[in-house]
């Protein structure tokens, strides 16, 4: 198993967060989080990246504890959490580099695949600061595969991006699992975006996880994910009720 | 250790790679050039002449350059980067908090002494072109300006407690710089209370140059700095590492 979050809760100051949230990744996997804004999927993704702290429950990464072993669990990881963590006044290569410096066995020839690959190469010298929404989303995406990630979590990755943004980002991510067999983690609250993309789904809402199935048993039982997803919502309502 | 030079080596980039601190440095050079120019200049007037130039920068240098580069740059590589968000950069890398923590504060301590560095080579430069400066007043002043790092810990640390403690960079800095002249102020408004404050030492070097040296007071004063730089230490890596993002 990739990942496995148990049980796992957090409430914020202001009463929202999440609430005994578990579900489980395979390798290979390319595992889908969808809810609306608030709903609980950046929260959940900031504790598997060390970002922020559960009051309960436990995740492991590949059998390694997340709480008591951080470090190791970093090892394995590649993320982008919410907007891309990039320095502006650095040029794309410079910011790579600056990644790269923490690892051992990474050096200029994978970075300058990786610009390959996100397309990035003829702009390695360009400062962040000039670089579009989409070319910066692309540098994020690099920054989270550089370190040959097994497992690569992305929130929300094709946010404020247009069609042909949307489009790059989608084909690196299934260039990806499908030719190195990375195992992707995404959250998004467009449901066509993920449709497409992932074999798995987990419907997430209010801090709750309320539904898990594959890509086959969503299309199945309501023809997109868009309708499972409204039928999962209203269900939910109705049980509230 | 691998972590924290690596974590060196990019904050260090990241530093010069921003105009701000290349700027920093070369104005460093023009104030430098500036005070001899002066010293030159009062030579023969009593009362406002500089007798040792190197020696009347490195006070300067100490007491108001320095801390304002301090509270700048703890302002940029801590408040900033959580305001903006590009410290999870570095934390979801394979590295602790406390690595993240020590290889930024190496960095400014690193940037800190090439701003004395600048004002040494600079002054030394001036006074032997231009003055004959001796031997022994060279080796004196190497002396003054080696010595003169430790009393600037205390107040690194001070500031990045403050940055720990503030949610965007320009509080951060403001509050860097007015909690260290309230602190100065109050060092003066209250003799009593002076030799206990941080601030009171950024002179420090006095104490090594002349005809003797007083150990005992030296080793007090040490004593007390590296205190002050072991408690603001532990305030802000136990801030950064409870820290949420």
């Amino acid at each position: 198993m990739v990942l496995t979050i148990n049980n796992l809760s957090k409430t914020y100051r202001n009463g929202r967060g999440i609430k005994g949230i578990s579900f489980q990744v395979q390798e290979g996997d390319i595992y889908g989080l969808l809810g609306p804004n608030g709903s609980g999927k950046t929260t959940t993704m900031k504790i598997i990246t060390g970002l922020s702290r559960a009051d309960q429950g436990d995740i492991q990464i590949f059998g390694s504890s997340v709480e008591n072993d951080g470090e190791k669990s970093l090892e394995q990881i590649g993320c982008l959490i919410e907007a891309p963590a990039v320095y502006e006044y650095l040029s794309a290569k410079q910011n790579l580099e600056n990644a790269a410096a923490y690892y051992a066995d990474i050096k200029a020839p994978r970075i300058e695949d990786i610009l390959k690959q996100t397309g990035l190469l003829q702009y390695q010298n360009d400062k962040v600061k000039d670089f579009s929404l989409g070319m910066k989303q692309r540098l994020g995406l690099a920054l989270a595969l550089l370190s040959y990630p097994k497992l690569v979590i992305l929130d929300e990755p094709a946010n404020g991006l247009d069609i042909e943004g949307m489009v790059a980002i989608r084909e690196i991510i299934l260039e990806q699992a499908k030719l190195k067999g990375i195992t992707f983690l995404i959250s998004s609250h467009l449901a066509h975006e993920l449709e497409l993309i992932c074999n798995k789904i987990a419907i997430m809402k209010d801090g709750n996880l309320l539904k898990t199935a594959t890509m086959e048993e969503v299309i199945e039982q309501s023809g997109t994910l868009e309708n499972y997803f409204l039928e999962t919502i209203r269900s939910g309502k109705e049980k509230s009720l | 250790m691998k972590a924290i030079k690596a974590g060196v080596r990019n904050e260090i980039v990241k530093m010069l790679s921003r105009k701000k601190y290349r700027t920093f440095l070369l104005l460093t050079f023009l104030i430098s050039i500036a005070i001899c120019s002066l010293g030159e200049f009062t030579k023969g007037f009593i009362g406002i002449s500089l007798t040792n130039t190197p020696l009347a920068l490195l006070s300067l240098a100490t007491g108001f350059i320095l801390p304002l580069m301090i509270a700048m740059a703890t302002a940029d590589l801590f408040t900033a980067e959580q305001e903006n968000g590009s410290i999870k950069a570095i934390i979801t890398r394979p590295v602790s908090r406390m690595d993240i923590l020590i290889s930024k504060v190496l960095s400014i301590v690193l940037y800190t002494l090439s701003v004395l560095v600048v004002c040494l080579v600079t002054s030394l430069v001036y006074s032997i072109a231009f003055n004959g400066m001796g031997l022994s007043s060279i080796g004196e002043t190497l002396l003054a300006y080696a010595v003169s790092i430790v009393p600037m810990l205390p107040i690194i640390l001070f500031a990045v407690t403050v940055s720990q403690l503030c949610k965007n960079s320009s509080s951060a800095v403001m509050l860097s710089v007015f909690g260290y002249i309230a602190i100065f102020a109050a060092s003066i408004a209250l003799p009593t209370i002076s030799p206990m404050l941080f601030t009171s030492y950024t002179r420090w070097y006095k104490l090594f140059i002349g005809a003797g040296m007083p150990i005992t007071n030296i080793l007090n004063v040490l004593t007390l700095l590296v205190a002050y730089t072991l408690i603001f230490f532990a305030i802000s890596s136990w801030v950064f590492e409870k820290k949420e993002y």
